[in-house]
C-alpha cells in the first residue's frame, strides 16, 4: 500500500507545476473577465441613460438585469473550463507515452519496482481523478469569490444576486457539478471508467505498437457496446419494453462489468504483453 | 510526511469543498420557495387534496414546483432515483404501472391511446417510422387486456392508405362489446387532414371498418384547421368528442421553400363546432353563437354538456351546452375579485362539477373555486409566494394544472 502511495505521490509531482500554471490561469482568465463583462455592461447603461436619457425601467426591461449569468455565458469563464478539460485529456494520454519517450525509457524502471504492475496503472488513474476533482474544487471556490466582485462592480439596481445552486444549475455547469451527490458519483464515476478504457487502449498501442491501434479502438467500441447495450437493446429490439429505473441498474451493472472487464485486459497486457 | 503536503492539501482541499457544496445543497434544496394558499372566503375541504403545478422563473431560471396545501416540493430537488421512478410519470399512467406493470411495457404514454373500463384495459396506436426512406410499414400496435381473465389479446395490423400519410395521431380509443374503435387524426403529405375511424373485430383481430368523419382542403390561399377538444389528462375521456373546424384565408400568399408565408395576417373566414359521438359513430354540428367562437378562453366537455369559458371584466362566464337536449342553457357569470385586466390567461380547469381557476391580480394570484351547479363561489384564496431568499424580488409565477 505505501509503495502505491509513492507511486501516486510520484506521477502527482511530476504535472504538479503545469497543474499549478493551469489554475493560475483559471483564476487570472476569470476574474479579467469578470471585470471586462461587467464593465461592459457599465457602459451600455452609461450610453443609454445618461447619454440618451433612457429610463431606467424601460433599459432594464430591454436589456435586462446582470446576473452571473452572463459571465458564465462568456469566453472569459468558459474558455478556462475547456482548457483544463482539454489538458487533462491530453493528460490521459501523456501520462503514459511520457515514460517511454526520452532518453531512458523510463518506464522499464517503473515495471522493475518490486511491486504488482498494475499499481502503476492505478496509481496513475487516481492522479488523473485528484487533478480533476482538485480543479472543480477550485472552481467551486472561485464562482462565490467572482460572484461578490461582480457585485461590487455592478450597481445593486442592475445586478440579480445568484446563489451558488442556481450559478451550478446554469446549462453545461449543471453537468460539472450534477445537482445530486448521487449523480456526482455517477457522472464522475463513469468518466473514470472511460480514463480507464482509454488507459487499456493505450497499453494495446505499447503491447502490439501499429497492429495495437487497431485493437486499442476496437476494445474501446467493444467496451462502448457493450455498456449501453441495454439502452441498445430496449430501443432497437424490445419497443422500450423496460422502465426507466430498471435500465438504469442494468447500466450500472453493465458499467461494473466493463470496469472489471478492462482492468483485467489491462493486467493481462501488463504481464505478459508489454514492450519497452 | 513533509514532502507530501501538497497532495494531502489537494485531497483535503476537494473532499472538504466538494463536500460542502454537496451538504450545502442538499439543506439549501430542502424546498426554499414556498407557495402558500390563504383563505379570503370558502371552505377549506375544497383544497385538502389539490395539487397545483407551476413554475417559478427568475431572469431565465425555471424552478417547476408541485404545490399542496402542506408543501412546495420544487420538483428539480428530487432525488435521482426519485426522477427515475414511476414519479416522473403522470399521475394517471403512475397509477396503471402499479397495477399492470406487465401490461405499461412497449406502450406509448400518450393519454389518449388507452382506454380502461371495470373489465379491460386497451392500448391502441400508430407505431412506425414515418419519416423513414424506403418507407418502413405503419401498422395498428393493438392490445387488450382483460382483468377478469387476466389474459391479453395482441394483435398488429397494417395501416390502410399508408404512404399518403406524413404522421398519424390516435385520438381515443374505445371498446364496445367485441369492436376496438380507434379515432386517428391523419396529416397527410400534401397538407390536408383528416379525422377518421377505424374499427377492429377483437376476436377475429381484423380491421372491420373505416370511416372518414371530417377532413380539410388547403387552396391557393386558403387552409382549413381541425382542432379537438380532448382531455389529456385522463385516460378516461368522455363519450363526445368536439371538433372545432376553422378556414382561413390570407392574401399574397408566397412560397418559401416549401413553406408558404403570407404578407399580411390570415383572417379566419368561417368556424365550425361539431360533436361525435365515437361509439355511435354520429357527427354533428352545433349552432354556436358567434361571439362564442371568436371569444372563448377554454373548452371543457363532460358526460352530457360542453362547457365554454369566456372572459368578461372581473368575471368569467360559463355557457354550457346539454348534448342531450342540443339545446344552449342560460351562461353562468362567476364574479372573479380583483381578476387584473389584460393580464396573462388564467387557468381554467373543470373538475367533478366544479370550475377551478387561478388569475392573476395587482396583487399576486388567486385561486377560485365554483359551483358549476349553483353558481356559488365555493372558495377563495391568495396564493403567496414566501421566499426564503431575499435577493429575488424580481420572479413570475406561472399556474399551469391542478390536479385533485
Amino acid at each position: 500500500m505505501n509503495r502505491f502511495l509513492k507511486l501516486v505521490h510520484f506521477e502527482f509531482q511530476r504535472f504538479l507545476k503545469l497543474y499549478l500554471v493551469l489554475m493560475g490561469v483559471i483564476i487570472l482568465l476569470q476574474f479579467v473577465g469578470v471585470i471586462l463583462e461587467s464593465q461592459n455592461y457599465l457602459s451600455r447603461v452609461n450610453e443609454h441613460i445618461y447619454k440618451d436619457l433612457m429610463p431606467k425601467e424601460q433599459f432594464i426591461e430591454q436589456f435586462g438585469t446582470y446576473s452571473f449569468l452572463q459571465i458564465a455565458h462568456s469566453f472569459w469563464f468558459m474558455g478556462p473550463i475547456v482548457l483544463s478539460i482539454a489538458a487533462l485529456m491530453i493528460y490521459v494520454f501523456f501520462i503514459w507515452y511520457r515514460d517511454w519517450l526520452g532518453k531512458n525509457t523510463f518506464i522499464y524502471r517503473l515495471f522493475m519496482l518490486p511491486t504488482s504492475r498494475l499499481n502503476v496503472y492505478f496509481a496513475k488513474a487516481v492522479v488523473i481523478l485528484l487533478f480533476i476533482f482538485g480543479l472543480l474544487a477550485v472552481q467551486l471556490l472561485l464562482i462565490p469569490i467572482e460572484n461578490r466582485v461582480l457585485q461590487w462592480m455592478v450597481p445593486n439596481e442592475y445586478f440579480n444576486m445568484l446563489s451558488i445552486n442556481e450559478i451550478t444549475n446554469i446549462d453545461y455547469l449543471s453537468i460539472l457539478y450534477p445537482p445530486t451527490f448521487m449523480e456526482f458519483i455517477l457522472y464522475y464515476g463513469g468518466g473514470m471508467i472511460a480514463v480507464f478504457i482509454a488507459f487499456t487502449a493505450i497499453l494495446f498501442e505499447r503491447s502490439f505498437r501499429l497492429k495495437g491501434i487497431i485493437y486499442g479502438i476496437l476494445y474501446t467500441g467493444l467496451s462502448s457496446v457493450i455498456f449501453i447495450a441495454p439502452i441498445l437493446i430496449n430501443q432497437l429490439l424490445l419497443e422500450d419494453y423496460f422502465f426507466p429505473l430498471e435500465i438504469f441498474f442494468m447500466e450500472v451493472v453493465m458499467g461494473l462489468i466493463v470496469l472489471a472487464g478492462t482492468i483485467w485486459t489491462a493486467h493481462y497486457l501488463l504481464k505478459n504483453k508489454i514492450r519497452v | 510526511m513533509k514532502r507530501y503536503w501538497k497532495i494531502t492539501f489537494l485531497c483535503f482541499l476537494s473532499i472538504i469543498v466538494i463536500g460542502t457544496f454537496y451538504i450545502q445543497s442538499s439543506l439549501a434544496g430542502q424546498n426554499h420557495i414556498r407557495v402558500e394558499l390563504e383563505k379570503v372566503k370558502g371552505s377549506e375541504k375544497e383544497v385538502k387534496d389539490l395539487i397545483l403545478y407551476g413554475d417559478y422563473v427568475v431572469g431565465n431560471l425555471y424552478q417547476g414546483l408541485q404545490i399542496t396545501n402542506e408543501e412546495t416540493i420544487q420538483l428539480n430537488h428530487q432525488s435521482f432515483l426519485q426522477r427515475l421512478s414511476t414519479d416522473r410519470f403522470a399521475p394517471m399512467f403512475r397509477e396503471l404501472m402499479k397495477n399492470h406493470k406487465g401490461f405499461m411495457r412497449s406502450k406509448e404514454l400518450n393519454s389518449s391511446s388507452f382506454y380502461e373500463d371495470e373489465n379491460l384495459l386497451a392500448y391502441a396506436n400508430v407505431k412506425g417510422d414515418f419519416n423513414r426512406y424506403p418507407a418502413s410499414e405503419i401498422t395498428f400496435d393493438i392490445d387488450v387486456f382483460n382483468k377478469k381473465s387476466k389474459e391479453t389479446n395482441s394483435f398488429e395490423v397494417n395501416v390502410p392508405e399508408q404512404e399518403k400519410y406524413g404522421w398519424m395521431h390516435v385520438e381515443d380509443v374505445l371498446v364496445a362489446k367485441d369492436a376496438l374503435k380507434v379515432m386517428v387524426r391523419g396529416f397527410e403529405k400534401n397538407g390536408r387532414e383528416e379525422l377518421r375511424v377505424y374499427t377492429f373485430h377483437l376476436n377475429e383481430k381484423k380491421l372491420t371498418g373505416d370511416d372518414t368523419i371530417l377532413s380539410s382542403q388547403t387552396g391557393e390561399n386558403s387552409w382549413t384547421e381541425i382542432s379537438l377538444n380532448g382531455n389529456h389528462h385522463s385516460i378516461q375521456s368522455p363519450n363526445h368528442h368536439l371538433i372545432i373546424k376553422r378556414a382561413y384565408e390570407a392574401q399574397e400568399g408566397q412560397e418559401n421553400r416549401e413553406m408558404m408565408s403570407y404578407a399580411d395576417e390570415s383572417k379566419i373566414v368561417s368556424s365550425e363546432m361539431y360533436l361525435y359521438d365515437l361509439e355511435k359513430g354520429q357527427l354533428k354540428k352545433m349552432i354556436v353563437p358567434e361571439e362564442l367562437l371568436q371569444s372563448y378562453e377554454t373548452i371543457s366537455i363532460s358526460q352530457s354538456s360542453i362547457f365554454i369559458q369566456t372572459l368578461a371584466e372581473n368575471s368569467l362566464e360559463v355557457h354550457s351546452y346539454d348534448i342531450e337536449k342540443e339545446a344552449w342553457s342560460d351562461k353562468r357569470t362567476f364574479a372573479l375579485p380583483l381578476l387584473k385586466a389584460g393580464s396573462d390567461h388564467p387557468f381554467i380547469k373543470l373538475m367533478n362539477g366544479k370550475i377551478y381557476t387561478i388569475y392573476s391580480t395587482d396583487n399576486g394570484h388567486t385561486l377560485w373555486i365554483g359551483d358549476l351547479q349553483t353558481g356559488e363561489s365555493l372558495y377563495e384564496g391568495k396564493l403567496n409566494v414566501v421566499n426564503q431568499e431575499k435577493n429575488h424580488e424580481e420572479y413570475r409565477i406561472y399556474f399551469n394544472e391542478i390536479e385533485l
